[in-house]
């Protein structure tokens, strides 16, 4: 499901930056308030500072995205897109923006699922991961978290999208992969 | 006789699907990989006439695959893929790929992806 919807969200960054970009493989999994942070730690790398971007999405899938760019990306990004006088901070709502909309469409579009998008923000700049994580509150007690990174190949790009699914949400979209399990067992 | 198929994908589920999407007449002899490592295991000991392959996948992946194959005689390769971005179609069509299927792949789509290739 998350492939699919990564694909998607590859050809649109394919597309805005006119490079081929390198995809990673899905990683998933359970996590609860407590190991959240441990989680997206082991994820994303305790290293270089990011720049982090949040997007929730609203359907009977309701969750949320968190993009996370490293400080090298968000120096380059203005020259990958093309205007070289561009806001950084802007270019980040609009780039997580496109892959957040892509990816979550590609995903929800597998369930017939209809979407509402709120606006992308800023959650923490040039900040170590840990802090940025701290800031981000997160009122659920369980929640499904996946993570696709981006790479463009040849240039300093890198991004990580979080995207996460709690509680009823969660349970919802269980069904639904389960529904379309049930289709293709033998 | 029928076509020997290798479908190669690191989802089970989509394996499963891909398998269920071809047509009768191709599904007599599938063999599946989990990755580009294994299929070429699989072709080193069971010479396949058609391969459907995935791109993203770990140990080694779609590309690499391809690239390793070149200079060999290749089977028909068809790419079944999420990474739809327009490099990654030019990418495998110039390894040798036949067509490029995007996912998820409906079993329609898939026929007549085979008829153009010359398969059904």
């Amino acid at each position: 499901m998350v492939n699919i919807g990564m694909g998607q969200a590859g050809e649109s960054l394919a597309r805005l930056f006119d490079k081929f970009i390198q995809l990673s493989l899905p990683r998933i999994q359970i996590v609860e308030p407590p190991s959240v942070a441990d989680a997206m730690l082991s994820m994303l790398g305790h290293g270089t500072p990011v720049t982090a971007v949040r997007q929730a999405f609203s359907s009977r899938i309701r969750g949320e995205a968190l993009v996370f760019y490293t400080d090298a990306t968000c120096a380059g990004l203005a020259d990958l897109v093309g205007y070289p006088g561009a806001s950084t901070d802007e270019l980040l709502l609009d780039v997580t923006n496109v892959l957040v909309g892509a990816c979550i469409s590609g995903i929800a579009a597998q369930f017939a699922l209809a979407l509402a998008f709120s606006p992308p923000s800023l959650l923490g700049r040039s900040e170590g991961t840990a802090l940025v994580l701290a800031g981000a509150v997160m009122p659920w007690c369980r929640a499904l978290l996946a993570e696709v990174n981006f790479r463009v190949e040849g240039r300093t790009f890198e991004c990580h999208m979080l995207m996460f699914w709690p509680d009823d949400a969660m349970d919802i979209l269980a069904k639904a992969i389960d529904d379309l399990l049930a289709t293709v067992a033998e | 006789m029928s076509l020997a198929v290798l479908v190669v994908d690191d989802s089970a589920v989509s394996r499963r699907m891909v398998v269920r999407s071809l047509p009768p007449a191709l599904a007599e002899d599938v063999t599946t990989a989990a990755n580009g490592l294994e299929a070429l295991a699989t072709l080193r000991d069971r010479p396949r006439g058609l391969v459907l392959l995935d791109l993203n996948m770990p140990s080694m992946d779609g590309y690499e695959f391809l690239e390793t194959l070149q200079g060999t005689v290749l089977p028909i390769i068809i790419v079944l893929s999420a990474d739809i971005q327009p490099k990654a179609r030019e990418r495998v069509m110039a390894l040798g790929a036949r067509a490029f299927v995007r996912k998820p792949v409906h079993a329609a789509t898939l026929a007549d992806v085979l008829r153009t290739c010359g398969v059904l």
